[in-house]
């Protein structure tokens, strides 16, 4: 595939054709419509190593509708949104900024298409997203430094040979624009004494990416005839194109070649529904392990101004997870009470960064890093649709990287969330 | 087995002759062709078999059905009956249908094998019963499902309203909502809630199907948004963003450029909401520099023990702020062993050491004599420092072995202490914490530049005396000062009340000489 360092929304027309081909004689006829909606309001605080952020609101909406023209065809519009005043411990909590707001919204359609005489669904789709990000006093949202975009269309294929397990294969293709971050190298200008900061070929829109995703996903229970078990896996390719990040080489200046990763991962899981019975009342118990594999390759280097160190392959990485968790539900089959609790340990091995000590020296070892999670909910109704919700994560992270001048790579994080969900 | 709607316990015959009347009236509104009961959709191979013919046909869109017809799905074939009321019936594959009567009073069919699920319209005159081998469904006004197997055990799924389902030995059990119950010969089972456990055969819900619909749509988003989300942690891992003592943000790029072989030109861009800054530090080397500068870099400070395979002979480095610039240059670069020149002032007792890319103190036991442990640096023979072209200090000389006996300085501006001067005005450390203040000033007055020089972390907090407590050589102070960020603003009489303001990576500082 060739770079393109320019935008190429000549990408998406084919998606959009077959999108418009897909759709275009889907009847109006005996339409039915499903509303579906979801919103969330909560408060709560987060803590990461011995700070504490000040108590602050979540609020999130899911708001989208079934219309099902007939048997064949159904069109599902939908907004997402979401404001988010609590730093979660997954968040980029390594940069240690506590103050953070978030806002984002999503529109999306996605139109179904069941084949005749089979079991396949053709689910073609477009969304845009937006997210607003404020790390800082001096930033206002709307106009943060991380802010980005997403548009993207996809096709997705399901087959749902036993009802409700399925197989899936899908193909998205979406770029990532963050349109407020360009690289300062690139508007650098001259020095004093008229000779240029910059280097030779410095890039501008370093983080805009170009995204094309393939994935295979699908689910089956064991035994097949006398289900005990649901076994799910997914795998997924990503090729990912930055246009107009250009390659570091081995005397810090830039190469006329763009950076390029290709992420692969591989997912699993068994679960396990057990019916049970929880304060003298009918009571489903499901349990589960997951496990996870993640490769990324990419042919970019960095080289570290500061300790004069070239480091190739700064960016590929091979990652694994794995953990348990545990949900249980009764009550009113449509509302129930729940209690879950999961715990998860991953690992992500740098193949080419190396590690350094307190001072920045750079050892020999390559960087690591383990995450150990652990989360709880509950959730009770206090009103039709409407349940009381707690929710806690911690996180503890470790890393051979002791040189954290400018990120954490070795800390804990603790959110907790109290809060009411609304579902329709 | 009977399944009966509860509604229909509660006819009222006043409610059922007003909608008698209305049905009249719309019946005789209405054309025609709305009246009929007429096959809508099909998939697959879908037969039909015309009552009193004996030979099935393939079914085509929009053939009406009358009592008697009967339908026959294959495998993957499906089928949608629609009635005048709206109400419809799904005929699911491998399943044999027959329509016994249809009209305006009642809808009656058979399922005799295989599954359908109906849809019905609320409508108090009119019957609607679907048979199965074993039993009779009379509904009203609800949605469900019904599985009719071989040998004729039948089960009844809900998705919405309240059903009576009886069996043939008189038992009666109510389901609602989702729950679903099978029937055999030997009676009714036990009522389940469909939501429950792995159900592999029961249709999904119009709103379950919706919700499915959604949860993958925001699976899939959380995977393309993490993409997204590592690009911004990758920035923040190399320190591209950090925030001040003001609680701005300040992004930071630091790179080197190699203009020549033998130069490199390391650059520092601070860039906030309002404002950009920049330092540079230009050097070239006695020889052409390695395509790996680290080693001839390290020796920028200078070497222990012999003298640097490779030095500067020159270099400018400035600060900026775009409109304001504090430039100096230096030329004439040469080697010197400074420990043992007989001048006390310029001994160096802790020195970056190449050989173990560490700090090190060094033994300095006769400064200003001989004997001491040799530390070789670079002197230049030319040496001016300049605020927007304004000279504040200079010196020149010939080859050079001590730059206080063998120079000639031009010294415009001098460092104030107290008590000669006082706050703000003059040299002094902020209490308590790592703001040290720089005053420098000519005689007049007239002509002067301040520092103010902040240690903080990325988060903008100024480092306190007791993070550096016990540090006593320069060595471990420098090591501990690498573990934070170095904030320099600086102002002069010339800047117009403007100020460069840069928050750099100490070692930089350190590394180019502007940290002693």
């Amino acid at each position: 595939m060739t770079s393109c360092l320019t935008p190429c929304p000549a990408r998406f027309a084919f998606l959009g054709a077959a999108f418009a081909v897909l759709l275009a004689p889907a009847r109006s006829a005996a339409m039915e419509a499903t509303p579906v909606l979801n919103a969330s309001l909560a408060g709560g605080q987060y803590f990461f190593k011995n700070q504490k952020g000040s108590f602050s609101g979540n609020a999130a909406l899911t708001a989208a509708a079934m219309f099902k023209f007939d048997e064949r065809w159904s069109l599902l519009p939908m907004y997402s949104g979401s404001y988010q005043g609590t730093k979660g411990v997954d968040d980029g909590v390594g940069a240690g900024t506590l103050f953070q707001q978030q806002m984002d919204h999503r529109v999306s359609a996605s139109a179904i298409r069941r084949l005749e005489g089979s079991d396949w669904k053709l689910k073609p789709s477009v969304s845009y997203k937006r997210e607003f990000l404020k790390e800082t006093r001096d930033e206002t949202l709307g106009k943060g430094l991380f802010d980005f975009e997403k548009i993207a269309a996809g096709l997705e294929a399901e087959n749902a040979y036993q009802d409700p397990f399925t197989y899936r294969l899908a193909f998205d293709v979406y770029r990532v624009r963050f349109p407020n971050y360009e690289s300062l190298e690139s508007k650098s200008g001259v020095d004093p004494l008229g000779n240029p900061l910059g280097r030779e070929l410095a890039s501008k829109r370093v983080l805009d990416t170009y995204n094309y995703q393939l994935s295979a996903s699908g689910s089956r229970p064991a035994p097949y005839e006398d289900p005990k078990f649901v076994l799910s896996g997914t795998y997924s390719f990503l090729y990912q194109d930055f246009l107009d990040q250009r390659l570091v080489n081995l005397r810090g200046q830039f190469d006329d070649s763009a950076r390029k990763d290709f992420l692969q991962s591989v997912s699993g899981s068994i679960g396990r529904p057990i019916r049970t019975r929880v304060l003298g009342e009918d009571a489903r118990l499901d349990l589960s392990l997951g496990l996870s594999l993640a490769y990324n390759r990419s042919n970019q280097n960095t080289y570290d101004a500061v300790f004069s160190r070239y480091v190739p392959q700064a960016y590929s990485y091979v990652s694994f997870g794995a953990g348990p968790a545990a949900n249980c539900s009764w009550g009113d089959s449509k509302q129930p009470s729940w209690l879950s609790g999961s715990f998860r340990w991953s690992r992500q091995n740098f193949l080419g960064r190396l590690a350094q000590d307190g001072e920045g020296l750079y050892g020999s070892a390559k960087q690591r890093q383990d995450r150990y999670s652990l989360s709880f909910g509950y959730g009770h109704p206090i009103a039709p649709k409407l349940t009381v919700t707690v929710r806690t994560n911690l996180l503890w992270a470790q890393s051979n990287q002791k040189y954290e001048k400018t990120y954490s790579y070795t800390y804990r994080a603790i959110s907790y969330l109290l809060g009411v969900n609304y579902e329709y | 087995m009977r399944v009966k709607s509860r509604d229909a316990e509660r006819r009222n015959p006043r409610h059922a002759r007003r909608a008698f009347l209305g049905v009249f009236l719309v019946s005789l509104l209405l054309p025609r062709l709305c009246a009929a009961t007429s096959i809508t959709a099909t998939e697959g191979r879908v037969l039909f078999l015309k009552s009193g013919s004996y030979t099935w046909a393939e079914v085509v869109r929009g053939q009406v059905l009358a009592g008697g017809d009967q339908l026959k799905t294959a495998t993957r074939a499906r089928a949608t009956v629609t009635f005048d009321d709206g109400s419809r019936v799904d005929v699911n594959p491998g399943s044999v249908f027959i329509l016994q009567e249809t009209g305006p009073q009642a809808s009656e069919m058979t399922l005799a094998l295989g599954s359908m699920r109906a849809w019905i319209a609320k409508n108090l005159n009119r019957r609607f019963q679907v048979r199965t081998p074993t039993s009779v469904c009379a509904v009203r006004g609800t949605e469900f499902a019904i599985d009719v197997g071989e040998r004729g055990e039948t089960r009844v799924q809900m998705f919405g309203g309240l059903l009576a389902v009886s069996d043939n030995k008189g038992n009666e059990v109510l389901i609602r909502d989702t729950q679903r119950v099978e029937v055999t010969a030997q009676g009714l089972g036990r009522v389940v809630d469909s939501s429950q456990g792995t159900d592999r055969r029961g249709p999904e819900s119009a709103r379950d199907a919706a919700k499915r619909e959604v949860g993958l749509e925001m699976t899939k988003e959380e995977v393309q948004v993490a993409a997204a989300l590592e690009q911004k942690n990758a920035v923040y891992r190399e320190g591209k963003a950090l925030i001040d003592v003001n609680g701005k943000r300040v992004r930071v790029e630091e790179y080197i450029v190699r203009p020549a072989d033998d130069q490199f030109k390391l650059v520092v861009l601070n860039e906030r909401a309002d404002r950009f800054d920049y330092f540079f530090y230009h050097g070239t080397f006695n020889k052409a520099l390695p395509d790996d500068m680290s080693s001839a870099l390290r020796q920028m400070s200078g070497c222990i023990g012999a003298a640097c395979d490779y030095f500067l002979i020159s270099y400018d480095t400035g600060r900026s702020n775009t409109v304001d610039k504090v430039v100096e240059t230096a030329s004439g670069g040469h080697q010197v062993e400074v420990n043992n020149n007989l001048e006390a002032r310029d001994a160096v007792t802790a020195a970056f050491d190449s050989a173990t890319d560490r700090w090190v103190s060094l033994n300095v036991s006769n400064p200003g004599g001989v004997g001491n442990e040799k530390f070789y640096q670079t002197l230049f023979d030319n040496y001016s420092i300049k605020f927007n072209d304004v000279i504040h200090q200079s010196w020149t000389g010939s080859n050079i072995q001590n730059t206080y006996a063998d120079v000639t300085y031009t010294n415009v501006t001098t460092v104030q202490y107290e008590p000669s001067c006082a706050p703000p005005n003059c040299t002094y450390t902020e209490e308590g914490v790592q703001h040290q203040i720089v005053y420098a000033e000519n005689a007049s007055g007239a002509i002067w530049e301040k520092y103010d020089n902040y240690i903080i972390s990325d988060e903008g907090k100024i480092a306190k005396f007791s993070d550096f407590a016990g540090i006593t050589s320069g060595s471990a102070y420098k090591t501990t000062l690498l573990n934070w960020n170095y904030q320099q603003i600086v102002t002069a009489s010339e800047f117009s009340g403007r100020k460069i303001d840069l928050v750099v990576e100490p070692k930089i500082f350190i590394k180019s000489g502007l940290i002693p």
